[in-house]
């Protein structure tokens, strides 16, 4: 609300800039936003978000959005919202109202109202911020998430099947949760009718909508334009995937997990056999997603969009993630216990001081951005800081106060490490069984 | 008879679905409440360190993540000896291992992160997820499609209402209804002011989990929670500023609950009166089962003798709804030990009972009898059972013995005629388990504002008596009201009251025009059971949780929460914690050996949570978990229509309720290529806003 759709293309830009793109690919961020008019035929982004064997985690956790696009947007690239403005070439001689030319929007467009809300003393967070309100009203098209929309019962259940048919408009189709194959019997083998996980009912009421099939008939239309995995069960599997490692195996399962469940991509190629629609997911793990990987992902997204038209994901890593956000080992100068690690004074138990590596911690394995950018607005430039939280203590920047520095003097930001408990490692895949156990205690 | 599948029910947690039969009357006869996913966690458990059970419970759900931590962590503490079970307390020595609990520390820490999280659930349940079904919202996706717009009360439909005179299209915008509607001073109607708070919420939950973050690392799942103390170190330099930081950041989560959130859900029952109780004038819809139950939550620190539970654990039976028929108190302090009879632990291993005889799982355990009952402290699997019904859409009378939702029942069996009873859990069955409710005595069954008796703090908070000369002056567009303090109401609430045309007060205060009728509501407001009152309950508690966390009150004069000063006991956890920067916040307890059992319990924001556990060497042989939605949306426990079979609570509640049928939607065109427009949807909408009015988490339930 706070903030124009402009501004708002303008502070991603900057921080996918950040994240590694190039100088002259920034204006290519904003065309994504413009590509999606003129080439896709809505205005935002059409999104459908729906919710399979997980716990709504990601979804809680995104709505804490809120990213200070003043200062730096990570440490070390120097690259500052100002900076990106010039790199854009801001000719908006009012910034604060609609560019209808560069956005291919006019006043008419319905949702051209909304950005009047920082005109009209809604603009809670100040000019600077994003929050999930903008994300919500002025970025995307949020037309299906059982959490948050409008609709519920017989009426949102007719509209997710409105949606399997192939009406011309692009979409992406987010997927928070694993997809468990209604046909796999699981660990003990229970292969019955009895979806593990449905939404409703078919029109006719024949069967239940089984989740799998969401997914496989959503992720393999034509006009879906990415499939983006949010979380740890929808990326790998998670926790439904894991296995009861007390539990003897059943010689006749077909599986060692409870329900057989899967992360979107390996139930996409492996079980519908569809490459094509596999091709499309883009992974965006972590058990809870923090808010800012999955913008940030999906302004990648649309950078590849505007300049490959799509379908050639640019920079994923083994993981099928965004190289470029899940970008540094936990493990190394940003941790606030680096310094201890150098000097090999190790934490003995939960509270004592010293690095983790002994009790437990798997930031050597853990490949994220906790470290640089953090959680729960303590990224370690977020000059807001000092409007929300009162004055730091003596000495101390806001920035110190709430993120720490590592010895180097780079500033860290909020995450597990701050609060004394070893990296759980849950960016990665294999993600909880292969780091248990997660505290040596 | 027709029957009509309500599913999804949206703006909750997880996958459920209501399937409802009504008859010729338009009246709901039978309802099933089945719960549409299964991930078994309890299963995946067996054989891992008992301590990362806190790390792995929290996944059962990310809305609720907290309330698994503490409960599991409770559960684990027993198990591993740190406590006696139930719940862990402060130790006595950091040393002595005889001398079981954690530090104040890590108490006061557990408290702190776990009660921003219950703030943040409330917040989020009224304003995001439960108020939609009441308030139309801006008139774009995602709160398009509509239900039909005669489905809102005027005053809180954006494109076509009225306002409270009756004049069309109050908010000027020419049928668009998109964007809230204000002048200099604030929102000019009742449903401008509403959107406002709708936005200003999600900061305000945004703060929230801030504010617990700097203690827990990172929100929604904590990684701060260990076995024996949190794993916070001493001597963290930014300590102060934490301090600081948190408290800042809390008022104004303190003020918002105050002055919008509180007195908004109090005013929405006046405006869906069918949704209140009847002794509001309302038609009771959603009463529900009239059996509450609590667990307790919120050690506080403090010497054995006198140290109590913020909530009080305890269940009522009641007597169709009008007088406690049976009520019990759990471990209300420190000093309750087990073995008591009915405190805690020995009532929770002989009188919670499960039944899975309508629940999709096998009963070939030899915990199950024949009906499929079973103590859940002694389960040591769950095997599910996908056979259930093969009719989707057959009437529920047909369908009256298949397994039909991934939900356990669980039950409380009678102290006093050894019958099993469905219990309501939440903030409405721990307000009167508390006492501040209807089972009081009856002199204070009035929820607040009445200020005579009831919860007085209350009554002083919003009550405004026409000798009250606390200098306040109020905008003169709205002057002062009688009886609501306008000090303690939403200015910019009040201010849309006052234009709307809904109060109109003279300059010395007396009201001379209650045109809607919602302040002499307001000041007789009554505790009862129906929807409403758990949305009531559920923001009153907030005022609780500021109390506790921060100390101190809400000042009217100055408009904010004046936090409490000093560290000692009842100054607020947070002045208590700003003591402790050096103190341990961790006590090593060795591993015990052989096998041990136990169980912990807390308080989720939607109701009572207990774990049990049993582990050998530290590792876990068996897990099972009793969650708040599995009480309250729980199948029922029997053939249906068989003398003795009792249905869930939400079952409970839709029964008997009007059900509307045949409503073409107002926003039928679903968008571009649309096949179903102008498709018949029904709404179900009641079934939809009596379901949220429990807050259900469909993940935790089934887990």
């Amino acid at each position: 609300m706070a903030i124009t759709r402009r501004q708002f293309v303008t502070r991603l830009s900057a921080l996918a800039a950040a994240a590694g793109l190039g100088q002259t690919d920034l204006s290519k961020v904003t065309e994504a936003f413009a590509h999606w008019n003129t080439t896709v035929g809505t205005v935002k982004p059409k999104v459908i978000w729906v919710h399979g064997a997980e716990c709504t985690g990601c979804s809680t956790s995104a709505l804490g959005l809120l990213e200070d696009a003043r200062a730096e947007a990570v440490p070390g690239t120097g690259i500052s919202t100002a900076a990106a403005l010039t790199a854009i070439g801001s000719s908006v001689a009012n910034p604060n109202t609609l560019d209808g030319d560069i956005l291919g929007l006019t006043v008419a467009d319905p949702y051209h109202g909304h950005r009047t809300l920082a005109t009209t003393g809604y603009a809670l967070d100040g000019d600077t911020s994003v929050t999930i309100a903008d994300v919500l009203i002025d970025f995307i098209d949020l037309k299906y998430h059982e959490t948050i929309m409008g609709m519920g019962g017989d009426l949102a259940a007719k509209y997710l099947l409105n949606e399997y048919n192939d009406d011309g408009t692009g979409f992406v189709l987010v997927v928070e949760g694993a997809v468990q194959p209604n046909d796999q019997g699981g660990y003990w083998g229970e292969d019955g009718h009895v979806p593990w996980c449905s939404i409703g009912a078919t029109d006719n009421g024949s069967h239940e909508l089984a989740f799998d099939e969401v997914v496989e008939t959503l992720a393999g239309r034509a006009n879906c334009l990415a499939t983006i995995a949010i979380g740890q069960c929808a990326t790998y599997g998670g926790y439904p995937g894991c296995v009861g490692s007390g539990l003897v195996k059943q010689s006749d399962s077909d599986s060692m997990s409870q329900t057989g469940a899967l992360g979107v991509y390996d139930f996409l190629l492996n079980k519908v056999g569809d490459p094509t629609a596999a091709g499309k997911v883009v992974n965006v793990p972590g058990c809870p997603v923090n808010p800012w990987w999955f913008v940030l992902t999906v302004v990648l997204f649309l950078h590849d969009l505007a300049t490959t038209g799509g379908g050639a994901l640019i920079g994923t890593d083994g993981s099928g993630r965004l190289s470029n956000v899940y970008s540094h080992q936990l493990h190394g100068r940003y941790c606030p216990w680096y310094a201890n690690y150098a000097q090999r004074d190790f934490a003995a138990f939960p509270g004592d001081d010293g690095c983790m590596k002994e009790i437990g911690c798997k930031g050597l394995y853990t490949m994220s951005t906790c470290g640089i950018h953090g959680w729960n607005g303590m990224q370690g430039t977020n000059a807001k800081l000092t409007l929300e939280s009162g004055t730091p203590a003596a000495g101390l920047s806001p920035n110190e106060a709430f993120c720490g520095s590592t010895p180097a003097g780079e500033k860290t930001s909020g995450n597990c490490l701050k609060a004394g408990s070893p990296c759980k490692g849950c960016t990665e895949k294999g993600y909880p069984d292969r780091f248990v156990p997660f505290v040596i205690r | 008879m027709t029957y009509h599948e309500v599913d999804p029910i949206s703006r909750i947690e997880g996958h459920l679905g209501v399937k409802v039969d009504v008859d010729a009357s338009g009246t709901i006869v039978e309802a099933n409440s089945h719960g549409n996913l299964w991930r078994g966690f309890e299963n995946f458990l067996i054989g891992r360190a008992a301590n990362d059970a806190i790390t792995f419970t929290q996944r059962i759900c990310g809305v609720c993540p907290l309330p698994h931590a503490t409960a599991s962590m409770f559960n684990v503490e027993s198990v591993l000896g740190v406590s006696n079970g139930y719940i862990t307390w402060e130790t006595e020595s950091l040393t002595d291992q005889t001398k079981k609990g954690v530090p104040a520390k890590a108490v006061l820490i557990r408290n702190i992160v776990y009660a921003c999280e219950f703030l943040m659930s409330h917040v989020t349940h009224f304003y995001h997820l439960a108020a939609p079904s009441y308030v139309q919202g801006p008139a774009i996706s995602p709160w398009t499609p509509y239900f039909a717009n005669s489905q809102y009360h005027d005053l809180l439909r954006g494109a076509t209402g009225k306002n409270a005179l009756g004049a069309d299209d109050p908010h000027g915008l020419g049928g668009l209804g998109i964007l809230p509607d204000a002048d200099a001073t604030g929102s000019t109607d009742l449903w401008s002011a509403v959107i406002t708070q709708y936005v200003k919420a999600l900061r305000i939950r945004r703060l929230t989990f801030e504010a617990g973050a700097l203690f827990a690392g990172r929100m929604p799942m904590v990684a701060s929670f260990v076995a024996g103390g949190v794993t916070n170190k001493a001597n963290d330099a930014s300590w102060a500023s934490k301090i600081t930081a948190f408290k800042s950041m809390m008022v104004e989560v303190a003020n918002f609950c105050i002055t919008e959130y509180i007195p908004l859900a109090c005013a929405l029952g006046y405006l869906y009166l069918d949704y209140d109780n009847v002794a509001n004038g309302g038609e009771g819809y959603g009463a529900g089962c009239g059996n509450l139950l609590a667990w307790g939550a919120f050690p506080n620190t403090g010497t054995a003798g006198t140290t109590t539970l913020g909530l009080k654990g305890g269940y009522i039976i009641t007597d169709e709804f009008t007088q406690a028929a049976e009520k019990h108190m759990f471990m209300e302090k420190r000093s309750d030990t087990t073995g008591v009879t009915d405190k805690g632990v020995d009532f929770m291993q002989n009188r919670v009972v499960e039944c899975i005889a309508r629940s999709n799982y096998k009963d070939e355990l030899a915990e199950f009898d024949a009906s499929g009952w079973a103590y859940p402290g002694a389960v040591t699997r769950t095997i599910p059972d996908r056979s259930g019904s093969e009719s989707y859409f057959d009437s529920l009378e047909d369908d009256n013995t298949d397994g039909y939702s991934w939900l356990k029942a669980p039950r409380i069996q009678s102290v006093v005629d050894g019958n099993y009873y469905p219990m309501e859990v939440g903030p409405f069955a721990r307000m009167n388990v508390n006492g501040n409710g209807y089972f009081s005595t009856a002199a204070t069954k009035y929820l607040f504002l009445d200020g005579v008796g009831g919860l007085t703090a209350y009554g002083a908070l919003y009550g405004k008596a026409t000798t009250d000369t606390d200098g306040v002056e109020y905008p003169a567009t709205s002057g002062n009201y009688w009886g609501l303090d306008p000090a303690a109401i939403g200015g910019d609430l009040a201010h849309a009251l006052v234009l709307e045309g809904a109060v109109k007060v003279t300059a010395d205060g007396a009201i001379v025009d209650d045109a809607l009728g919602l302040v002499a509501y307001l000041l007789t407001m009554q505790c009862g059971f129906s929807t409403m009152d758990r949305l009531r309950a559920r923001a009153i508690e907030t005022f609780w949780l500021c109390t506790w966390i921060l100390g101190g009150a809400f000042n009217k004069v100055s408009g904010t929460w004046v936090p409490g000063t000093g560290t000692a006991v009842g100054s607020g956890w947070i002045n208590q914690l700003s003591a402790l920067n050096t103190a341990a916040g961790y006590k090593s307890y060795a591993v015990p050996a052989g096998t041990n059992s136990g169980m912990g319990v807390s308080e989720a924001p939607r109701g009572a949570l207990a774990h049990f556990a049993t582990a050998s060497s530290g590792k876990l042989v068996a897990y099972q978990c009793v969650v708040p939605t599995t009480w309250n949306c729980s199948p029922k426990d029997g053939a249906t229509g068989v003398a003795g079979t009792k249905r869930g609570p939400l079952e409970a509640a839709v029964v008997g309720v009007t059900f509307e049928e045949g409503l073409t939607l107002e926003v039928t065109n679903f968008g571009a290529g649309d096949t179903a427009a102008n498709e018949h949807a029904e709404s179900g909408v009641e079934v939809l806003r009596i379901a949220q009015s429990f807050d259900p988490c469909i993940a935790c339930a089934v887990h």
